[in-house]
């Protein structure tokens, strides 16, 4: 057995049965290896393809992703998706070859320092530099991706440590079980609550990477507690609690905005007081003491400090916080103030003005569709209204990129997706900016006839920074104008992607049913018009009750 | 500006001060002065760094905490930098 053939055996022996990548001259060994192993390897077009489908993978299974580049270029292509892994803490392996021992370091063709180039965007990176190294390496390699609070670890292989003689020993790895919260901590966070009148909830996407949503919606159950959520916790909270206020920060509903500036107590768990979370920080719930429910000591009073800290394991701390205490009038004037000030939606067959309204069609696409299906965004102002306007019924079923915000994101995490759950339908919301940044992998949809579904919503503007030169930029509309966009139906077709163009409202029920019908892969291109603009904005650096409303 | 001087404990693996200064600079810490020796029976490399900045050391703190091949941080005192440092 050689370097090649043992790391497919370490990966099998994770469960790893599907990669994503693409081949080039120092990763040749791994390939050979692949070319009679179980081991399933999805060829992208591109390694930053290969890393997002990883990705999607990895987030919408639970499961690891892994994917394969070659060295140089191969590896600058993948550290886009493995910053977007780390920052949004999803465990991904990423296996790399390297120019052959003797020529590291002398600036050999397609070489470049790995380990230099990724130390700022993995959880972790290492270069095997002994064969006898290389197994030991790849066990840690998954834990550490794995373990605590997860993100991606890079693996380089040398060409020749590919190829030399290896075996397989047993490997004695130190896993690393998540901590348990103090007893006393715990407590501390049960007397703040006691005295608390207006507690909210502030859920971030630490409760589905902590495994902790049945314990959280338990939790708010048992309690009443009025609730908000990130980006990034979507689908964590039950959609049909009416206590639920929805998205808070910058394009948060108002209702979870007020709700928090004025709450006396603010319960983060797994959030991490993002900026596009806490508007002005110092005015971020300027009345509220905080108890803040992590698994990353870093995280803790980091921006905002914590009257309170649980560190560990959420599944074992939540059910120990307990109360009480009735919060029902608190509750009641949260709900009300929901249902006042609430997105109301104007269904598209009654919609006169001629435009199709993107957030009436969004809410549509949420109620059409299974309960078990997949969406992938990709970054702007589709994605937000995405945020706003869906309902998601578990955290796995919306992939997005939060915390890095990654255009070209949503398609080749679709693809991912689809691999991991091929039973559900898995749809890409995108716009006609972020669409193009990774379009090269309609051909990994047309070469494994992938039913992938892409609602492709085309205002032929990088909407979002448009919306914010409207608003804050004077008007200028500096190299936003994509009007010079390809005809997306020639596009699709050119990869064997049924499609169809729509720009009427009375349009959209229809073309959405078709859609969610079809067996293959489907693009819906959608044209809206180019002042449709995403509501509620708080500006930059403003107190998130002073948010522009339209 | 305060001054800290912090003793790092970590596994002498060939990135391990390339990181630790990238996380020291990215964090926004200036070093002022570094030593850096491996104690020999245990193969550990032991680190003392003297860095300075306005944010909370608590912050640099657990971010070196976090890193794989880092296994203790210890922040010795701290001091009010000089202006002129």
């Amino acid at each position: 057995m050689n370097g090649a053939n043992l790391t497919l055996e370490v990966l099998k022996r994770y469960g790893v049965d599907t990669v994503f990548g693409y081949p080039g001259g120092a990763i040749m060994p791994l390939y050979d290896a692949l070319y009679d192993s179980e081991v399933k390897h999805y060829l992208c077009r591109h390694e930053q393809g290969a890393a997002f489908s990883a990705l999607g993978y990895a987030k919408a299974s639970g499961k690891v992703g892994v994917c394969f580049a070659t060295s140089g270029p191969g590896v600058t292509n993948l550290i886009t998706g493995l910053a977007d892994a780390t920052a949004d803490s999803v465990p991904v392996v990423a296996i790399t070859g390297q120019v052959a021992s003797p020529l590291m370091g002398t600036d050999a063709f397609q070489e470049i320092d790995v380990v230099g180039l990724s130390l700022a965007v993995t959880k972790h990176s290492f270069q095997v530099t002994e064969i006898e190294e290389l197994e030991s390496t790849l066990h840690k390699a998954f834990e550490i991706a794995t373990s605590g609070r997860p993100g991606a670890v890079i693996v380089d292989i040398p060409k020749d440590l590919q190829l030399a003689e290896a075996s397989s020993k047993p490997v004695l790895v130190e896993t690393q079980e998540l901590p348990v919260a103090q007893t006393d901590s715990i407590e501390k966070a049960n007397q703040l609550l006691r005295h608390a009148s207006k507690p909210v909830l502030y859920v971030g996407g630490g409760v589905s990477l902590g495994n902790a949503v049945e314990e959280l919606r338990f939790f708010v159950q048992s309690t009443g507690l009025p609730s908000v959520s990130t980006l990034k916790g979507l689908g964590a909270l039950d959609p049909q609690d009416h206590g639920y206020l929805g998205m808070i920060g910058m394009h948060g509903t108002k209702a979870s905005n007020l709700a928090v500036q004025e709450c006396d107590l603010l319960i983060a768990v797994g959030a991490r007081f993002d900026d596009r979370v806490t508007g002005k920080l110092d005015e971020f719930a300027p009345r509220a003491k905080v108890i803040h429910f992590d698994v990353d000591p870093a995280e803790v009073s980091k921006l905002r400090p914590a009257d309170v800290t649980v560190l560990g394991d959420f599944k074992k701390s939540l059910p120990k916080l307990t109360t009480e205490v009735d919060f029902s009038v608190w509750r009641k004037k949260c709900i009300e103030l929901s249902e006042e000030t609430g997105f109301k939606y104007l269904a598209n067959a009654n919609n006169p003005t001629g435009n199709i309204d993107p957030t009436s069609m969004l809410n549509e696409l949420s109620q059409l569709m299974e309960q078990t299906s997949v969406i992938t965004t990709d970054v702007g102002q589709h994605q937000m209204w995405v945020a706003q306007h869906m309902k998601f019924a578990e955290p796995r079923n919306l992939l997005t990129s939060g915390a890095l915000g990654t255009m070209g994101f949503g398609l080749p995490a679709a693809i991912g997706a689809q691999m991991s759950r091929p039973d559900d339908c898995v749809i890409a919301v995108s716009g006609d900016g972020s669409f193009m940044m990774n379009v090269q992998e309609l051909g990994t949809i047309k070469r494994f006839n992938l039913p992938v579904k892409i609602l492709l919503i085309d205002n032929t503007k990088l909407g979002m920074v448009r919306q914010w030169q409207r608003l804050f930029f004077d008007k200028r509309f500096s190299e936003t104008d994509l009007s010079d966009n390809p005809d997306f139906l020639q596009l699709a077709q050119a990869f064997d992607i049924q499609a169809e163009t729509i720009s009427q409202p009375g349009e959209v029920t229809g073309a959405l049913q078709r859609m969610v019908k079809s067996e293959n892969a489907y693009l819906l291109h959608v044209r809206i018009n180019e002042d449709q603009n995403v509501w509620p904005l708080v500006p930059p650096n403003t107190a998130n009750q002073a948010m522009l409303e339209g | 500006m305060k001054q800290h001087l912090l003793k790092i404990k970590a596994n002498n693996e060939p990135a391990t001060m390339e990181q630790l200064l990238r996380v020291v600079r990215f964090r926004g810490f200036k070093v002022d002065k570094i030593s850096m020796n491996i104690l020999p029976q245990e193969q550990v490399m032991d680190i003392q760094v003297s860095v300075k900045s306005k944010r909370p050391i608590h912050l640099l703190e657990n971010q070196l905490k976090k890193l794989v091949d880092v296994n203790q941080v210890f922040i010795e005192h701290a001091t009010v930098a000089q202006a002129h440092m």
